[in-house]
């Protein structure tokens, strides 16, 4: 066992400082308990200049998330929103939701405003540059939270007791965050350049993995995943449109074969596009000229399915030479009549596109086993990766880091040894039912969107028609999106105490009952085996358990 | 008893200070017994002694409430060189400026009182093992109220004793409760509660008025603007009066330490698990248990862990929590293999002493309460956690947990040996001092007048996987019911006994002083 300082021991420490972990960071700092006794580490393998330095002017960035109305006021109960550059968020007060499988049919999904913002769109940097600040006003001198930027994890290892855990520390020599590309310049006046090969062993009680999709910390602690790719990539850009007589606070996305598109508003003449499509078409389709994918995106909002399948396939097809596909391409816009659906509302028309912020990522819907390994927890997308089609990623992570501070508050103000199963087990308990559902939900809402078929179109025009009118279900949905400024879900009526967390009623929420719904039809459909085979078991286990106790006797 | 009836009936102090004086030598009352000689002088002058040889700082510093204007010290040395007899200690010409009650009501009480019988209580509560009788002594020895074969059983668990998800699961899970049911114990006590701690209030009440009951005294008038004078206002550790303004600061005081500065005694710790948490919480602790192998896993577990954030020159009895040190509040572990009663010989007091889940584990329930108690500082707090005999505790923590599940193994629970709620609180009113040592219940819907400190049911909820603290009103079914199986339970020490009328009534009640 390495001998480590007590200046290296830490209660302790967050690996990763992107959206998850600063959030974590800065919502520890303001429960009073693990202020109070806690030595936090915050660390990064990259540099975080960017992020200190990000003022709020200069190009969109390309990767925008939406919050939702519930956790902007959490947000804004750590303190953190009020850093937030309100030049560059924007209210999304309505939301309309269609596809369009044949000509005749448009089944439509309308979110009406509520009379405040269901969600806000904001660049992630805008988030982090706020949480950062937040983190540096609540604790200027570092007294509880340290933070270490450009240093790796090399290994991990518990110690003989388990009651700590023992982390490799190296300096990381390229500064690769993804997000950073441009900051190279600022990057390297850290520690990095001080002490070169400066490896070092630091111990900690609790280590807690924001690290991402392909967490460092979850292959430590032996967590499987499971879940599926999407065989999906989707690209990102930022639109430029003129400014309309309406407000561009309405969010769009329309459900192609392919995959959806959406379009989500940044501010009167900004937007940004997401557009799912299979790798093979993503990569064609930025290989187009500026003014050929500006033309794609608002036919691809406008036209019929029927013409934008055959610009599908000239993509899909042995790829062709650029400036032939763009010809090709222009001669079916061409063929078609401009006058496309006149009774669907649709997204302003974009001018341009900004080249520089076309981006792409693949998209993949996964799920940790467990959050919890041996004095590790996972949060954020460390935890779970979801279809970003209903915009829940960051959010579903920042109801991990409430629900993760709010748990690790009550153990400490409780005495309790926060790294500990029993101190950690509400989390989970809190947090992965409630992933589940809405990672299942938001896969199947996919998969309806995007079957294409008699039968199944007329289920989805009837089930869409029914959501549009009846009011109470729509607000159900929209309050287990976390539409709703109040959060409720977590814990924080705990006063002082156990009572609240040991009080509260095992109820399911509103959003559970809906996606049970779902669950079961889906279960039903064709899980019937699985359910009977269950339940096979369940008896087959208790009749043992009761031969065994009657043997005791 | 005899030596009350030789005491002047209008000295307050000479009772006050004798029972105090049983409370911190509880041997004094085996003395009486066994001796036949004066007995105030020999109370006086042992105690003395004894006390000498333990702490001489422990009087002036335990009974901030006493600080009258002859201090006790200051008693202490005089009674010791003079041989003064009892009497001349009582004599209205005292030189220790002896304070006078307020009114004849009161004091005829007083002296009423130290002829009842309930007073015998406390005095026979209070016998102690390490009593100068040698046959007394050797039978408290041999009656240590540890059973040797429990000892064993839990020795052979003793390795599993951090196994979140074994054996002590279950006390992994109940931790938790337990210290939010000391949190809201202490620090709402923290708070000058009206109907608690009347004795405080009462003397400014007679320090308002004393020219009025003056008057109807006979007594000298120099006697009584020395008592003016003399009467403390509060006692040095003061409280705060509760009000709604100050409802909420309750928690929000001292975040995360908010047992700092605390002398702790947890009797049984087992493998710490209580421990570690009130050390975290920033207490002073002191963590004993009858069986080696359990201490020296507990050693092990906290000299280990990242609890241990030790600085270099630490050894396990001086462990400490840097988190705590960083911020100027730490915390202090120690833990020791002996039994309560040899700690209790040795004279300790501590501010909060608790015992979980210890008592249906041991012989004689009765010595190890008391010892307990003894243990208890003036002011100071005792919880405990145990199992009532109930059909429904039979039930679950002995056909369901250790037969049916096999949560707990066979062997750990003896039904028999456990107390219900009600003989418990009504032992502490019979023979631990009852309401003149301990506090009347916080919860005025638990006021019994033979029963004291309050209990509160504790059942696991293996739905939540949680142990959940029940509410419920002091003799409504539902209250019954839910402390049927595990409970706690809470008393407080007054910082100043209080004396009991003919009737065994409380002299001082919620309403008043009668």
């Amino acid at each position: 066992m390495p001998e480590v300082s007590p200046d290296d021991t830490y209660d302790i420490v967050i690996i990763g400082g992107s959206n998850a972990g600063l959030a974590l960071a800065c919502a520890l700092l303001t429960k009073p308990s693990i202020r109070a006794t806690s030595k936090i580490l915050l660390l990064e393998g990259g540099s975080m200049n960017k992020t200190r330095i990000w003022n709020g002017e200069g190009p969109w960035e390309n990767r925008v998330s939406s919050i939702t109305a519930e956790n902007k006021s959490w947000l804004e109960s750590i303190g953190a929103w009020q850093h937030i550059k309100h030049s560059r968020i924007c209210p999304v007060e309505e939301m309309i939701v269609w596809a369009n499988p044949s000509p005749s049919s448009t089944p439509t999904l309308h979110f009406p405003p509520l009379g405040h913002p269901m969600a806000y769109m904001t660049e992630n940097q805008n988030l982090q540059t706020a949480l950062l600040h937040r983190i540096l006003s609540l604790d200027p001198d570092s007294s509880t939270l340290k933070i270490q930027e450009s240093s790796k994890v090399t290994s991990m290892s518990l110690s003989s007791s388990g009651q700590s855990v023992f982390l490799q520390l190296t300096p990381s020599k390229s500064t690769t965050v993804p997000s950073s590309s441009s900051s190279s310049a600022v990057a390297h006046n850290t520690s990095s350049e001080i002490n070169p090969n400066n490896e070092r062993t630091i111990r900690a009680g609790l280590v807690i993995g924001a690290d991402g999709p392909n967490s460092p910390v979850r292959k430590f602690s032996n967590i499987e995943t499971y879940g599926h790719p999407y065989s999906t990539h989707a690209i990102v850009c930022t639109l430029h449109h003129p400014s309309s007589p309406y407000l561009n606070t309405t969010a769009f996305q329309r459900f192609l074969p392919s995959g959806p598109i959406a379009f989500l508003p940044l501010s009167a003449t900004s937007s940004t596009l997401v557009w799912y499509n299979p790798p093979s078409i993503t990569s064609s389709l930025k290989s187009l000229s500026s003014e050929t994918f500006t033309t794609m995106i608002n036919f691809a909002f406008s036209l019929p399915e029927t013409t934008l399948n055959r610009i599908y396939q000239l993509l899909s097809s042995s790829p062709p030479s650029t400036a032939n596909l763009t010809e090709q391409i222009n001669e079916i816009l061409n063929s078609v009549p401009l006058d496309t659906q006149t009774d669907q509302t649709l997204p302003p028309r974009i001018e341009s596109i900004s080249q520089e912020s076309i981006g792409s990522f693949p998209i993949k819907m996964s799920h940790a086993d467990s959050y919890l390994g041996q004095r590790t927890v996972l949060v954020g997308d460390a935890a779970h990766t979801i279809h970003p089609l209903a915009g829940q990623g960051l959010n579903m992570g920042l109801a991990d880091v409430r629900s993760l501070s709010n748990t690790l508050e009550i153990a400490r103000s409780l005495g309790g040894d926060i790294g500990s199963w029993t101190n950690l087990k509400d989390y989970p308990k809190e947090r992965y039912g409630e992933n589940h559902l809405l990672l299942s939900a938001t896969d199947k809402l996919n998969w309806v969107f995007k079957s294409r078929g008699k039968v199944i179109d007329g289920i989805r025009g009837i089930g869409l028609e029914l959501l549009n009118e009846i009011e109470p279900i729509k607000k159900l949905f929209m309050s287990g999106a976390g539409a709703y400024p109040i959060y409720t879900q977590t814990s924080e009526s705990f006063i002082g105490g156990l009572k609240g967390r040991g009080m509260r009623g095992t109820g399911k929420g509103k959003m559970e009952m809906l996606a049970d719904g779902l669950e079961s039809w889906w279960k039903v459909k064709d899980n019937l085996g699985l359910v009977s085979g269950m339940m096979r078991d369940v008896a087959s286990t208790g009749l043992k358990k009761a031969a065994e106790v009657v043997e005791k006797r | 008893m005899k030596e009350g009836t030789s005491l002047t009936s209008t000295s307050r102090f000479n009772i006050s200070s004798v029972t105090i004086l049983h409370l911190f030598y509880p041997q004094l009352g085996a003395q009486c017994k066994d001796q036949d000689t004066d007995p105030g002088l020999s109370i006086m002058s042992r105690s003395i002694q004894s006390l000498r040889n333990h702490k001489p700082s422990l009087f002036s510093s335990t009974i901030p409430s006493l600080s009258t204007p002859f201090s006790t010290q200051q008693i202490h040395s005089r009674s010791i060189s003079t041989h003064l007899p009892t009497h001349s200690l009582n004599s209205s010409t005292s030189p220790f400026n002896t304070p006078t009650p307020p009114n004849n009501t009161y004091s005829q009480k007083t002296s009423l009182l130290s002829n009842h019988p309930n007073k015998s209580h406390i005095t026979r509560s209070f016998q102690n093992s390490q009593s100068q009788n040698p046959t007394s002594a050797r039978r408290n020895h041999s009656t240590s109220t540890v059973n040797p074969s429990e000892i064993a059983h839990f020795a052979r668990l003793s390795s599993e004793w951090w196994d979140e998800k074994g054996e002590f699961g279950l006390l992994h899970r109940m931790n938790p409760i337990r210290i939010e049911y000391i949190r809201q114990k202490i620090q709402s006590s923290q708070y000058h509660h009206p109907f608690t701690s009347l004795s405080s209030e009462h003397n400014q009440q007679q320090q308002q008025f004393p020219s009025e009951h003056n008057k109807d005294l006979h007594t000298s008038p120099n006697q009584s603007t020395q008592r003016t004078q003399s009467q403390p206002l509060e006692s040095e550790e003061c409280e705060e009066e509760w009000t709604f303004s100050t409802r909420h600061q309750m928690k929000e005081e001292n975040p995360g330490y908010w047992l700092s500065g605390k002398k702790i005694l947890d009797v049984g710790c087992g493998g710490g698990l209580l421990s570690e948490s009130l050390t975290r919480l920033g207490g002073d602790v002191l963590g004993i248990d009858a069986s080696e192998k359990n201490i020296i896993m507990a050693k092990l577990h906290a000299q280990d862990g990242l609890f241990n954030l030790l600085s270099s020159d630490t050894s396990p009895h001086d462990i400490q929590y840097t988190g705590a040190e960083r911020k100027g509040m730490k915390g202090n572990l120690e833990y020791k293999c002996m039994t309560a009663e040899k700690l209790r010989d040795q004279g300790k007091k501590f501010d909060l002493v608790v015992s979980m889940e210890v008592l249906e584990h041991v012989d004689q329930p009765e010595e190890f309460l008391k010892c307990l108690g003894d243990m208890v500082k003036p002011g100071g707090h005792l919880i405990l956690s145990t199992i009532s005999r109930t059909p429904l505790s039979r039930f679950l923590t002995i056909t369901m947990a250790e037969s049916i599940l096999g949560l707990v193994s066979k062997g750990t629970h003896t039904w028999n040996k456990f107390i219900r709620p009600e003989e418990l609180k009504r032992f502490v009113h019979s023979d631990m001092g009852g309401h003149s040592i301990w506090q009347l219940n916080s919860d005025s819907s638990d006021i019994q007048t033979d029963q004291v400190g309050s209990t509160q049911g504790m059942l696991y909820n293996p739905l939540i996987g949680k142990w959940v603290l029940m509410q419920g009103v002091e003799g409504t079914f539902s209250k019954k019911w839910n402390q049927g199986c595990n409970y706690l339970f809470h008393a407080r020490k007054r910082r100043e006994p209080v004396y009991e009328n003919i009737e065994g009534h409380v002299v001082e009640t919620v309403y008043g002083r009668f």
